[in-house]
């Protein structure tokens, strides 16, 4: 069944072409939930209200762009909308007028995606959260400030924590 | 400005997939809606046609126990009354005086419609003269109640033969008749100890976000619910010795009815599942009461007028009236009811298989108010009515049944958008009886019902 015919069924909900959309896309999108909350449960619950909203939305896609990339694009907005609703207390210490090429990180690509996930997860909210929307979900700081309600300057200082804080979990692991 | 970090991350993230639990598809897909619009249809078109089959059945049971309940309580000297102004006396072609005589009360009944009473002459004293008709059924004085005798030349000479043999010809025939129909208390009422009761209803839930995933965690809705229920009956006491008589003769006469309920309910669904529901009910209990009472004696009157010629062509006018006692028996039949304003608190939890949600659900129904009306046997085995027609006499019945404990388990579907229809197989057991102190033995109900609804999500 090719992604368009999937697509043509989902609107008319059909129940096997849903239940295929899930099958081939959940696993991506539920990773998108893992990087942005660090307890599995609520990524699961962040997965299911994206499916939800991706079906009942679905006739708003107009073939026009990737149907992958809009479906990501709701998933992160869901888990960005959850986080909200979660009253999740994020950690918006200022590190001001850091340098955005103050770090300089080595990063061992032998590293495996649930390593990666793993060290993602130990960051705080703030930092993930940022460092999630600007270098893996491509938001710009405008747009991370416009959302998160905070300044562009903030933004680019929790982003260089993360980073700082990424890079010295990825040493530490080396050492041991 | 993106660095090393990030393009490593990224490379290795975009395109991984995680492992997902299967439950995940199960929770999403009972948010969903689902199926084509013409399955939409047709569920729409099957909750339609259950829900007009549901009420056009109450309403033709409902009329039919009205009907019965109607006609047990006519009054006897009415029902003659009626029978001889429809008959042929009414057009007075000889300008005779019309002599109606009466029996008593409670044993007559000429009645034209003729389900009540039926039997045999028994005697039919004759005065007069003429020709008098025994007729064992009040459906000839409507066909033949007046028999012409008409005698030109001697006044003693008459048709009266003639007449007689016609008489004799309706009468067997009707008697033949009605001998297939005779029937005794022990024919009619060979029933289970137990009757029945009514029921109620319950909804479920299931949630159903759409877009309303923001405010998150709840879901609120509100129910509309049709249930057809039958109760069962069971009649018991302490001293089971003393009144096992009454309870074989309330269990010989007593049956239980189709009977119904209906309500509004709202609640609240946990996403977890869990749920917690209560509104407001209306249940109706119905039974039936059939008695026959035998050796029933009625007496019946008939006229008969003879015109006699006279040689000078003038008439002469004879009137011949005859009693006739019928002996036969009287069937009572009644509806009894028990109605009552309930308030259901009912929790539940929901799952859901393939694309049908289930929701088991238990609770309880808090009755606020009752009445009963109908017609049973009092302690001293006499056919006695209660509730509106007895002023209070007698009170077999509580004024509030008290409380029951409901289950049932539900299957639903979405049949657009936020709204689901469901079936809901359920239980009613009450927990007190609904015998008052004048009644000599508990009575109490369990009940079984099928209720349907819709559920609409907020």
């Amino acid at each position: 069944m090719s992604e368009q015919e999937i697509i043509l069924g989902c609107l008319q909900n059909d129940y096997n072409c849903q239940k295929a959309l899930f099958d081939k896309y959940s696993g991506v999108l539920l990773t998108i939930c893992r990087r942005y909350f660090n307890d599995s449960s609520l990524a699961e619950d962040a997965l299911q209200d994206g499916f939800i909203r991706i079906f009942n939305k679905i006739d708003q896609f107009k073939f026009e762009g990737s149907f992958e990339g809009w479906m990501k694009r709701i998933t992160v907005n869901i888990c960005l909308r959850k986080l909200q609703n979660e009253n999740r207390k994020f950690d918006w210490s200022e590190i001001h007028h850091v340098k955005e090429n103050a770090v300089n990180p080595v990063v061992d690509s032998d590293l495996n995606e649930e390593e990666i996930l793993r060290l993602i997860s130990k960051l705080p909210n703030g930092y993930r959260t940022v460092f999630n929307m600007y270098a893996l979900d491509g938001f710009s700081h405008k747009e991370i400030a416009a959302k998160l309600g905070i300044t562009d300057s903030t933004s680019r200082s929790q982003l260089v924590k993360a980073r700082n804080m990424l890079q010295k979990m990825i040493l530490d692991l080396y050492e041991e | 400005m993106r660095n090393n970090l990030d393009k490593i991350f990224d490379e290795k993230l975009n395109a991984y997939s995680s492992h997902v639990s299967e439950n995940i598809w199960s929770n999403i897909h009972m948010n969903l809606p689902q199926h084509s619009a013409n399955r939409n249809k047709r569920w729409i078109f099957l909750l339609l046609l259950f829900i007009g089959v549901s009420i056009a059945g109450s309403l033709i049971y409902y009329y039919k126990q009205f009907q019965n309940n109607s006609s047990a309580d006519e009054s006897i000297v009415q029902a003659v009354e009626q029978n001889f102004a429809g008959s042929l006396l009414k057009p007075t072609a000889n300008s005779v005086e019309t002599n109606i005589g009466l029996g008593h009360k409670e044993t007559v009944q000429t009645d034209q419609s003729n389900h009540n009473l039926t039997g045999n002459p028994v005697s039919g004293p004759k005065s007069g003269r003429g020709v008098g008709l025994v007729l064992g059924e009040s459906d000839l004085l409507e066909d033949r109640t007046i028999s012409f005798t008409e005698n030109i030349d001697d006044e003693s000479s008459t048709n009266e033969q003639g007449a007689e043999t016609l008489a004799s010809t309706i009468q067997n025939k009707r008697f033949a008749d009605k001998r297939t129909l005779l029937m005794t208390p022990a024919d009619l009422g060979r029933r289970s100890t137990f009757v029945y009761s009514n029921q109620t209803v319950r909804r479920s839930k299931s949630k159903t976000l759409g877009d309303c995933f923001e405010e998150a965690s709840e879901l609120y809705f509100i129910s509309f619910n049709v249930s057809m229920d039958y109760p069962f009956r069971s009649l018991f006491s302490a001293n089971i010795g003393e009144i096992q008589n009454y309870i074989v003769n309330r269990e010989n006469t007593e049956s239980g009815l189709v009977s119904f309920s209906a309500g509004i309910t709202g609640g609240y669904i946990h996403p977890r599942g869990w749920k917690a529901e209560t509104g407001i009910q209306y249940t109706q209990l119905n039974e039936k009461f059939l008695f026959v009472k035998e050796n029933v004696i009625k007496i019946q009157t008939q006229i008969t007028i003879d015109t006699m010629y006279n040689g000078d062509g003038t008439y002469t006018i004879h009137r011949d009236t005859t009693s006739i006692e019928v002996l036969g028996f009287e069937e009572m039949k009644t509806s009894n009811h028990y109605k009552m304003l309930d308030i259901p608190l009912i929790f539940g939890y929901n799952f859901y298989f393939k694309n049908i949600g289930i929701e088991a659900n238990a609770g309880f129904i808090f009755n606020v108010a009752s009445s009963s009306s109908g017609r049973i046997f009092n302690p001293d085995l006499i056919p006695s009515y209660y509730g509106k027609k007895t002023n209070g006499s007698f009170l077999p019945y509580r004024m509030r049944f008290g409380t029951s404990f409901y289950g049932s388990l539900s299957l639903k579907t979405t049949i657009k958008g936020h709204t689901q229809f469901y079936f809901e197989p359920n239980a009613r057991y009450y927990l007190r009886s609904f015998s008052s102190s004048s009644n000599p033995v508990n009575q109490k109900y369990f009940v079984l019902g099928l209720s349907s609804g819709i559920r609409y999500y907020f």
